[in-house]
């Protein structure tokens, strides 16, 4: 009889633990956060990735997006931290069009302003945001006269089950000089810290309960602004391009997360929500990021790659479209002038309006022959997204630069040069060969005082080639100016010049060569 | 600046590395990071054979541009 009751004892008490558990799992809802960033208007899968399948691509990241959201549809919000169009041909040939059209699809609810949002001008960006059906925004940049840009929001909040969220953007400072400063000299980025405590107040007071910060900022950037800015319950990142693969949590309450870059990732936060406070109590394993796959079993979105198609075609065709004429063949060396050299670093100078043009010779890809030069010959010809860099160079450290070229003859290749004449001593390899130069006719020796306006590119810029001339006055604080990508410069250069018809015509000589 | 100048700054040969697909780079939480990500003062970077174990060789803190 006693087992009995014990018996009975024990169900009614499993019971209660299954109503208890039951009634605690109703107070907890799920808010699920679907990001990406630094799309860089990769609508097309990549194939050349060291992994054994493409990834990434508009109509493979819809796919996946949809099916996300499918788990959770009353209570997801989809977000892109920024830099979204520029980067790709079919994305820079239709001006961003393409992943504007796959964002409207997939319904964002917002994006934050990436720097290279402003890569194409104000006319552009103000384009792009009118065709957006959904917000981009920035708290933190405003107009010399302290005011917003014409619409641009700080903040959007949206209601998802039940759940009041904010979403506020934040644009990196660095901005400035990390798209043409032409763009934005008549915009300010204010620092993030001075403008979100109070942004944070007003969103909390009309109801808010989660707080999302939408940053352009970086990885690292982003956890102090979480140790600085109390309040914030998410930072959906960009700009640094990592993977975040486990929510990261520094402090403060706060969780960061970053989707890496090119859409190769989808970030996914699942967030558990207390249903009376509304407020965020973690998140769950779900937690993390999705590889884009592109093989032939992975699913696409039929509607997003309709969608795109057109400007894949357009950029097909474009492709094939002269940009220039060049009566000789355009010829590359590593070990000597060439007519090629001439004709980049030619298009660098008027391009920066710098004296010098100093480009890499192992820079230059491929030849191209004498006849029409179509973009696909210029994508070619320059595949890397270089861009130029100018700074100014004194009169010795032009010398270092025109002597490190030389010793380079036998291992990277010299330098191919616009505005200045070298000559070298090959019988002095492998120490200094810089015998002398010339700039506008002058002895660079004989204006030891002078300083020169140099171009070059962002490789050479940072130390490539083993050339430190430029990286070593950078790191003495040297202020530079980022230009134009050098292929645009190139067809830039042959639009107005065309037909070309460059020459050597011995700005770099050797003497006592083969001796 | 960007991870793949800090590389080219360093050791060319790494960035090659990378470049290749042969290494990758990751920040100082173990994340991967990608050669155009942007890069703020103080950061750590390090570089790992695709598919190996520990970190091979750092090319130190960046200074911005």
């Amino acid at each position: 009889m006693k087992t009995h009751v014990q018996r009975i004892m024990g169900w009614l008490a499993l019971i209660l633990l299954v109503v208890w558990v039951s009634a605690g799992a109703a107070e907890t809802t799920r808010l699920t956060i679907l990001h990406i960033n630094d799309f860089h208007g990769r609508i097309l899968p990549d194939t050349k990735t060291e992994l054994d399948k493409p990834v990434a691509g508009a109509a493979y990241l819809a796919a996946m997006i949809k099916a996300e959201r499918s788990k959770n549809p009353t209570g997801t919000v989809l977000l892109s931290a920024g830099d979204m169009f520029q980067g790709t041909c079919e994305s820079n040939g239709c001006q961003g069009a393409p992943v504007i059209e796959m964002m409207n699809e997939l319904k964002f609810d917002a994006m934050a302003l990436g720097n290279h949002e402003f890569d194409w001008g104000m006319t552009v960006f103000n384009r792009m945001r009118k065709k957006a059906a959904f917000p981009f925004l920035a708290a933190n940049i405003v107009n010399k006269k302290e005011m917003p840009l014409p619409g641009i929001r700080s903040h959007r909040i949206v209601q998802r089950n039940k759940v009041k969220v904010a979403v506020i953007g934040i644009a990196t400072p660095d901005t400035k000089y990390t798209t043409k400063p032409d763009n934005v000299k008549d915009l300010d980025f204010l620092k993030p810290e001075l403008v979100l405590p109070r942004l944070i107040k007003t969103v909390r007071d009309q109801g808010a309960s989660v707080v999302i910060v939408l940053s352009h900022l970086g990885e690292r950037d982003d956890k102090l602004l979480a140790s600085a800015v109390p309040g914030i319950d998410v930072i959906v990142g960009g700009h640094s391009h990592t993977a975040i693969s486990k929510p990261l949590e520094p402090g403060n309450g706060t969780i960061i997360v970053q989707a890496g870059y090119n859409g190769l990732y989808l970030g996914v936060l699942e967030l558990l929500i207390d249903a009376q406070t509304g407020r965020a109590t973690g998140f769950t394993d779900r937690s993390g990021l999705k590889r884009v796959s592109a093989g032939p079993e992975d699913k696409t979105d039929r509607k997003t790659a309709l969608l795109i198609k057109p400007c894949v075609d357009k950029t097909k065709r474009e492709l094939d479209k002269p940009v220039g004429d060049t009566c000789v063949n355009l010829v590359t060396s590593l070990k000597e002038e060439t007519n090629f050299g001439n004709l980049i670093t030619d298009a660098m100078r008027e391009a920066s309006g710098a004296q010098i043009a100093v480009h890499n010779s192992g820079g230059i890809r491929t030849k191209i022959s004498e006849g029409k030069i179509t973009r696909r010959d210029a994508c070619n010809a320059f595949p890397y997204d270089n861009h130029l860099v100018i700074m100014d160079l004194t009169a010795a450290e032009l010398k270092e630069l025109l002597n490190q070229s030389g010793k380079d003859v036998k291992e990277k290749g010299i330098m191919q040069l616009s505005g200045v004449k070298v000559t070298y001593d090959r019988s002095k390899l492998p120490g200094d060969p810089y015998v002398k130069a010339t700039v506008d006719g002058e002895d660079l020796d004989k204006k030891k005082n002078k300083t020169y306006r140099v171009v070059t590119n962002d490789f050479l810029a940072a130390g490539g080639d083993y050339i430190d001339v430029f990286r070593k006055a950078i790191e003495q604080g040297r202020s530079i100016e980022n230009g134009d990508k050098l292929r645009d410069v190139f067809e830039q250069y042959l639009k107005k010049h065309s037909p070309v018809k460059p020459e050597v015509e011995e700005r770099i000589v050797f003497v006592n060569s083969g001796k | 600046m960007q991870v793949q100048h800090a590389l080219i700054s360093h050791d060319q040969a790494l960035y090659d590395a990378c470049r290749h697909g042969e290494m990758h780079v990751e920040d100082e939480d173990g994340f991967r990071v990608g050669l155009e990500g942007a890069l703020s003062d103080g950061t750590k970077l390090y570089t790992r054979k695709q598919g190996r174990g520990s970190r091979v060789r750092g090319p130190g803190r960046p200074k911005k541009e």
